[in-house]
């Protein structure tokens, strides 16, 4: 395959076809800038076709920029009509590869367009090493699935207001679901796991009370915490947070509770603390005693002494189960 | 149930002459048959592949139990893996370098192996299980693998074997001579996660009625409430899973009943979702238990066994029914002892098979 360079007039590209583009889902404004000072540094790509028409592969902001300025022609880098397909899009995304650092839509759109032309197992084996993603099962079929996924997404993935994981995870979601936590994840600003982990509350609280996620999201308490004025995003995040975890963990977070309130009913000083196992899951459990010298130490060690053989102390240990 | 028979076969070459390898070719006229040097690694699954292969590994294996919970000391002969009826919950499905059914043929070898290894130890009685890598039964219509496991252990003092199964492919077992050294075991559970969950497994109407013929046939029988899913209204299918199981079967022919409360490794969860996106089990309330496994909140586990335990001992108290890998402090809110009081999980399960299945005289 010989590609040669050439002026092309701009009223012999096919400007409805978009079969190569991959768009950035960003402004362009850096991208006019540079054009207006420097011009147009290197040739976008173009594939002639049969009707003397070319196909544009490459540089479709930069065509879009000439042709806006009132340009006539432009010097490209030709692809031959004996080309196949297949072939100017390999050198398409290689061209894409080593460029500057992708971003989610694009990395989308590109795996999307591959996955059109070449069987997923090769895409999984060459193509996502390339671009950093990792090779799961499946992970062709999601990057699909999310260069469909609908302008909001991409464009909120690209920006990076959402994480590429949290962009796949909601690329499952239903459209209307899609908008609607969308709109939440943008309001909290919180970090890609934390995304994540709403993401998924969400997903296993309508899982496992049989809802629509859109129920969950719309819950009174949840719009009153999401809409309160005098929260900053971090405190919002972290009462959401909390909110979605009681109601995904209702029983751990009764036991705690009640944990709490018989702790408290001991009346012990501050600076003793008993801590359960993680989740309750074991027997081992912790005393925290704080002191500033051995009186202290030796007055604290009493009370929990005397705590540890009351009934109070033996009835926090075993009464573990639902009464 | 909707498992189908294999329709490519791929053979290595060491073991293309094998029994199994003749079986398959005898009893699947119609399956395409592929003799390989080797079998490569695949990273796509195909339900429809069977994968025939020499085993070169450690065949026999102590069951992958924990130090945080108690183990039932069980051994696995391992003579394959993977699985087609393809239950939501399964482990397997995270064994994504041998994604395919794969059989280790070369039986002969593996049995001269377990055969060492039990006269080397005749001190010791093994519990040998062949289903914790794929389903004891499922392909033995085709393998006939049964007819050369049961007659072996027929002749083993110091072992017993169970065949865990979800399937009703009993056929084989009728006339073997198995000494009472067989326990065909089933895993159950309510009928509704039975459907949802196990959508291509045998149906409990039909692993019962296995069940039944098993014990007319003189063998042992066990039972596996595992992984035991809380869900909707789970206190009545789990009550009538246990009705339904002790009207079809005598409970003085039932050496054992498991219990184990769903759990899985964390890994396992993105992959549930996506290959099962109807399925809700992962809305269940899960933490990371102490081996990293997420596993229900404790309270849940407590609950669900206190139940089963209840119900199976107003039907005969005698029953042997333990936990599967579970802590101290849930034996003890479930049955009010823990195994370290009766010298350990392995010895009460030794126990179970010397007072049932020998008649109290031992090995």
């Amino acid at each position: 395959m010989k590609a040669f360079h050439a002026d092309l007039r701009l009223d012999e590209l096919d400007w409805e076809d978009e079969t190569f583009a991959i768009r950035s889902f960003l402004p362009p404004d850096r991208l006019e800038i540079s054009m207006v000072q420097h011009g147009m540094i290197s040739a976008p790509w173009a594939w002639a076709q049969e009707d003397r028409k070319y196909t544009i592969v490459d540089g479709f902001k930069r065509l879009g920029w000439a042709r806006q300025k009132g340009m006539e022609q432009v010097p490209c880098l030709v692809f031959p009509a004996a080309c196949s397909h297949k072939e100017v899009l390999v050198l398409r995304v290689e061209g894409k590869l080593f460029g500057p650092p992708l971003n989610p839509a694009e990395k989308a759109q590109i795996i999307a367009q591959l996955a059109r032309a070449m069987p997923h197992q090769f895409i999984s084996e060459h193509i996502l090493p390339a671009l950093r993603v990792p090779q799961r099962n499946e992970a062709v079929a999601g990057w699909c699935r999310l260069s469909e996924a609908g302008e909001d997404l991409l464009m909120a993935a690209a920006s990076g207001e959402i994480a590429e994981r949290t962009a796949l995870e909601l690329s499952t979601w239903s459209k209307e679901e899609r908008a609607e936590i969308l709109a939440v994840l943008k309001e909290l600003r919180c970090s890609a796991s934390i995304q994540m982990e709403v993401a998924e509350r969400i997903k296993e609280i309508a899982m496992k009370e049989d809802r629509q996620r859109s129920a969950v999201l719309q819950q009174p308490e949840f719009q009153a915490l999401l809409e309160e004025q005098r929260s900053t995003h971090r405190q919002k995040t972290e009462a959401l947070r909390a909110l979605l975890t009681r109601w995904r963990f209702p029983r751990l977070s009764a036991r705690e509770e009640k944990f709490t309130r018989q702790w408290n009913s001991a009346s012990l000083p501050r600076a003793i603390r008993l801590a359960p196992p993680p989740a309750f899951e074991g027997e081992r459990w912790q005393l925290q005693v704080v002191f500033a010298s051995p009186q202290e130490l030796q007055a604290l060690l009493e009370k929990a002494k005397d705590f540890a053989g009351s009934p109070l102390f033996e009835s926090l240990l075993s009464a573990r189960s639902p009464e | 149930m909707y498992a189908n028979p294999p329709k490519k076969i791929f053979i290595e070459e060491d073991v293309a002459d094998s029994p199994i390898a003749s079986n398959l070719r005898k009893r699947l006229p119609a399956a395409h048959f592929t003799v390989v040097e080797r079998i490569p690694e695949r990273t796509g699954h195909d339900p429809e592949i069977l994968e025939v292969v020499a085993f070169r590994g450690r065949l026999l294996k102590s069951c992958p139990g924990t130090r945080h919970y108690f183990c039932c000391g069980y051994w696995i002969l391992h003579f394959g893996i993977q699985c087609t009826l393809d239950c939501t919950y399964c482990i397997l499905q995270a064994y994504l370098n041998q994604p395919n059914l794969r059989l280790f043929a070369n039986t002969e070898e593996i049995l001269g192996v377990l055969s060492e290894e039990l006269d080397s130890h005749r001190e010791r009685f093994y519990r040998i299980g062949t289903g914790e890598f794929t389903d004891s039964l499922l392909l033995d219509p085709w393998t006939d693998l049964s007819r050369q496991l049961v007659p072996f252990f027929a002749r083993q003092p110091n072992a017993v074997l169970e065949l865990k199964t979800k399937t009703h492919f009993i056929e084989n077992l009728v006339d073997l001579d198995h000494g009472g050294h067989t326990v065909v075991a089933w895993s159950l559970n309510a009928e509704t996660i039975m459907r949802h969950e196990e959508s291509r497994a045998a149906l409990l109407q039909e692993r019962l009625e296995a069940a039944r013929h098993c014990a007319e046939w003189g063998y042992w029988l066990a039972f596996h409430f595992d992984p035991m899913i809380e869900h909707e209204n789970w206190r009545e299918g789990y009550g009538q899973a246990i009705d339904r199981l002790f009207a079809a079967v005598d409970p003085k022919r039932v050496v054992w009943v498991s219990l184990g409360a769903l759990r899985f490794m964390p890994e396992l969860k993105p992959i549930i979702s996506t290959r099962h996106p109807g399925s809700r089990i992962l809305g269940g309330e899960f933490i990371r238990g102490l081996d990293g496994k997420m596993r229900y909140f404790r309270d849940i586990r407590v609950e669900l066994y206190r139940f089963m335990v209840n119900r199976i001992r107003e039907v005969d108290p005698g029953i042997c029914v333990y936990l599967c890998m579970e802590s101290r402090d849930i034996w003890r809110e479930a049955f009010r002892f823990s195994p370290d009081e009766c010298g350990g999980l392995p010895a009460m399960l030794d126990r179970a098979v010397k007072d049932w299945m020998m008649g109290g005289v031992g090995f």
